[in-house]
């Protein structure tokens, strides 16, 4: 499949690798920003824990129920829009030219898409340090209406037009992602296969459906005539789509939220506000999440040598999640009888619809795990922790996700818990483990320690699920969210004095998330401060893992190397067969020439 | 009593107490899968591809049957008034909300100085409870005495909600704001007390 792109009709231009030295330039900038906003967001909760266990006064100027408040709405939205968004932007961004071989479509757009974002977001970040603090997600009119504390109103309409305008301009990079994300995906400028593969259905309609796995559901004699994308671009063309389906109606909500802020009535009542809020905010939970997932879908088999029993079970699950990832939205609202009866029963399904994707996903991720040579590197060993964070959220995700249980449920430290499970313990999980995979790859640096990576790994996970755990004992005793003091002396109940154990338990562990961050953080420093080496690139899939250490090795110059491959057959990143190979690697980075 | 005569899942013995017990089950069993898969990595093998692609059908059938059995068994049980059209409550409770305080009245008189503090709820009855707000959002979730949440439901502004609820024991129950409404969302709570006298 050779790669090339003709940027006009007198102009063809023939790419020799379409990772370009730009690309990983700009991709690299949004992974740092992103793990940049995801250290401050995550300092910001340990003071909210610290707060909750009552040693505030040990801190100073916080321990007030302002800051309290201010603390959750930027640490919420640090971590699903400050991290999540960059990261998103810097993975997408890698997958295209590493597993579709296609040079993104214009990679001029990527410092327009980082300046949008980091412009926008950073005015949310500091409307939040100026007072503002209705939360992350925003319930209308709390935004305009923040009540008295202590004889004070803590923030103003100047505030919330802050916050509204830094929204709208940081949603604003979604659309240019977006724009990159399907140009790159479907643009028929690119002369490779999956434009012109003969005898193959090429047509607009035929790559949709091998973009988003549609394939699975289609007849064999139709399917085959298709090619599928690989899992990764699949992945991350899906979460594209939901956030672009889901985001015009949340930009309605934003312009409205900025008129009211400017002394207009505004047109929103307060329930299609929130229609309109969680439309787009569940979808954002899924973000980074499907890019992930399909990483999953890419390193697993290559760590574990195999491939997947066919490419069905591969695809099956992507069109479920992309009805459902934004269908379910309406489960935020199962305590609003007002909302229409049959969105509650819709969102009750597409709930039970998201964990039967979920669950066909990790059965097919473990089934290829069992038994096999399973490597487990660094990378390798971070994607089963986030899987089995995966697991434990869905469970409760499941509960949740019920009408009926949600009474008990809704609001409590079980949410709490549930997102951080699949949060903390399944995304950045995930995450941490593509970072420390494709770093070397996309700085030219090998990492500096791998015991600091080891050490960073096990911290991570025991804070990790040491936390959300502890918020899950809390949810179930019924304690509520976003308490300033779950334990308050003016609260009649005497059951609570038993929630002091787990708010001492929530900031021990905090802590120790806290800290885990900072041999990562040692490691990050020192790997990109060391020398420049050669490292080679990592196999885009088991079928470029299977090359012999003659052959070419799929790297910078690799362009002859994949040609060459995909003359034998590779599709797209698609892995056909065979039950492994034996590799004797425990090296989570990139590989080096030891394949037997 | 009749499945299809409750109106939530803890008159069938399927509370929060359930909930947990479910949750950890299930960790349990994650834990255990995950373990085993760890050694099972020790012990290399060949996989069989017939048998698996077998496997993946029969889970995936078998997660169909517990998602559907999960959703659809409940579709009785939910608190919405309107989920129980043949149920008339016994008495209706007015709730108003206000940053950061509640107020129970008597049905149609809505708060001012019709609030009643520690309203009172004679044992047994089933109560329709209509709440609404004076400002923003807030959550109108009730507790027993021991401090197990019994139901919730989301108070919007312009909006009326309303959940119906049987109280079967007497004693104070209490009432705590479980929607972030401001930076006094923590204070805001009351209480009400289900009398021995009957409905």
């Amino acid at each position: 499949m050779s790669t090339s792109i003709q940027s006009s009709p007198t102009d063809k231009l023939v790419v020799e690798d379409p990772m370009t030295p730009y690309t990983k330039k700009w991709v690299r900038r949004f992974l740092y920003f992103a793990f940049l906003n995801f250290i401050i967001a995550g300092a910001l909760a340990l003071f909210m824990r610290t707060d909750q266990a009552g040693s505030a006064s040990d801190i100073g100027p916080l321990g007030t129920a302002q800051v309290f408040g201010q603390l959750l709405t930027a640490h919420g939205l640090g971590m699903f829009v400050g991290w999540q968004f960059p990261f998103t932007y810097g993975l997408v961004m890698f997958i295209f030219p590493k597993y579709m071989k296609r040079k993104l479509y214009n990679e001029k757009l990527l410092p327009i898409i980082f300046t949008l974002f980091f412009a926008g977001f950073y005015m949310v970040w500091l409307s939040t340090a100026l007072g503002f603090g209705p939360g992350w997600y925003f319930l209308f009119p709390l935004p305009f209406q923040a009540g008295p504390v202590g004889g004070i109103i803590p923030w103003g309409d100047m505030q919330a037009l802050l916050f509204f305008a830094g929204m709208i301009i940081a949603n604003s990079s979604l659309f240019v992602f977006a724009y990159e994300v399907f140009a790159t995906a479907y643009s028929s400028k690119y002369k490779d296969d999956y434009n012109n593969k003969p005898g193959m259905n090429t047509s607009m309609s035929a790559k949709f459906a091998g973009s988003i796995g549609f394939t699975s559901y289609m007849p064999k004699l139709v399917r085959t005539r298709i090619l599928n994308y690989p899992p990764a671009v699949v992945a991350a063309v899906v979460t594209t789509i939901d956030m672009i389906i889901s985001a015009p109606p949340f930009t309605v909500l934003l312009a409205d939220g900025a008129l009211v802020s400017m002394h207009d009535p505004g047109f929103l009542n307060n329930l299609i506000a929130k229609n309109f809020l969680w439309i787009n905010y569940h979808p954002i939970v899924y973000f980074a999440f499907f890019p992930l997932i399909g990483m999953y879908y890419t390193l697993i088999p290559i760590f574990s040598k195999r491939s997947f029993s066919s490419e069905r079970w591969l695809y099956a699950a992507w069109p479920l999640l992309l009805i459902s990832a934004v269908g379910v939205y309406s489960h935020h609202l199962f305590l609003d009888t007002s909302q229409p009866y049959i969105l509650q029963l819709t969102a009750q399904n597409m709930s039970m619809l998201v964990s039967f994707g979920s669950g066909i996903s990790v059965f097919t991720l473990m089934a290829l795990i069992w038994r096999s040579k399973y490597e487990y590197s660094l990378s390798a060993k971070f994607l089963v922790a986030s899987i089995f964070g995966w697991v434990i959220g869905g469970i409760m995700g499941t509960e949740q996700g019920n009408a009926a249980f949600d009474i008990y449920l809704h609001n409590t430290y079980t949410v709490v818990s549930h997102f951080h499970f699949n949060g903390l313990d399944g995304i950045i999980l995930a995450a941490f483990g593509v970072f420390y995979y494709i770093l070397p790859e996309i700085s030219g640096k090998q990492w500096y320690s791998k015991t600091l990576g080891e050490i960073h790994f096990w911290t991570t996970c025991i804070g990790g699920f040491g936390l959300a755990f502890d918020f899950a004992a809390m949810g179930y005793l019924g304690v509520g969210r976003r308490q300033f003091q779950p334990i308050n002396s003016l609260l009649p109940f005497t059951i609570t004095l038993n929630y002091q154990l787990y708010l001492d338990l929530a900031l021990f562990f905090a802590l120790f998330v806290a800290a885990a961050q900072i041999p990562f953080l040692w490691n990050l420093h020192r790997t990109l401060t060391g020398p420049t080496v050669k490292i080679e690139a990592t196999p885009a899939s088991l079928e470029e893992l299977r090359i012999p250490v003659a052959a070419p090795a799929p790297i910078v110059h690799a362009v002859n190397a994949r040609s060459s491959l995909n003359e034998v057959g590779s599709v797209g990143g698609a892995v056909p067969n065979s039950a492994g190979i034996g590799l004797s690697s425990t090296n989570s980075m990139p590989r080096q020439k030891e394949i037997d | 009593m009749h499945p299809f005569l409750a109106l939530n899942p803890a008159q069938l013995g399927f509370g929060i107490g359930f909930l947990e017990d479910l949750f950890i089950v299930g960790t349990l069993i994650t834990i255990v899968a995950f373990i085993a898969l760890f050694f099972s990595t020790r012990r290399p093998d060949a996989i069989d591809k017939h048998s698996l692609a077998k496997y993946e059908k029969h889970w995936t059938i078998m997660l169909v049957v517990i998602f559907a059995v999960f959703s659809i068994s409940t579709f009785s049980l939910l608190p919405y008034p309107y989920a129980h059209s043949n149920v008339v409550p016994t008495m209706t409770v007015d709730v108003q909300a206000q940053q950061f305080s509640w107020c129970l009245s008597p049905q149609g008189t809505w708060g001012g100085s019709n609030c009643i503090a520690p309203y009172q709820i004679p044992v047994g009855s089933t109560v329709l409870f209509v709440v609404r707000s004076l400002d923003v959002t807030h959550g109108f979730g009730v507790y027993n005495s021991a401090g197990a949440i019994l139901f919730q439901v989301q108070v919007m502004p312009n909006f009326t909600n309303s959940i119906l609820y049987q109280f079967t024991k007497p004693g104070t129950y209490y009432v705590r704001c479980l929607e972030f409404c401001g930076y006094g969302h923590y204070l805001m709570f009351t209480n009400f007390v289900v009398t021995n006298a009957t409905s």
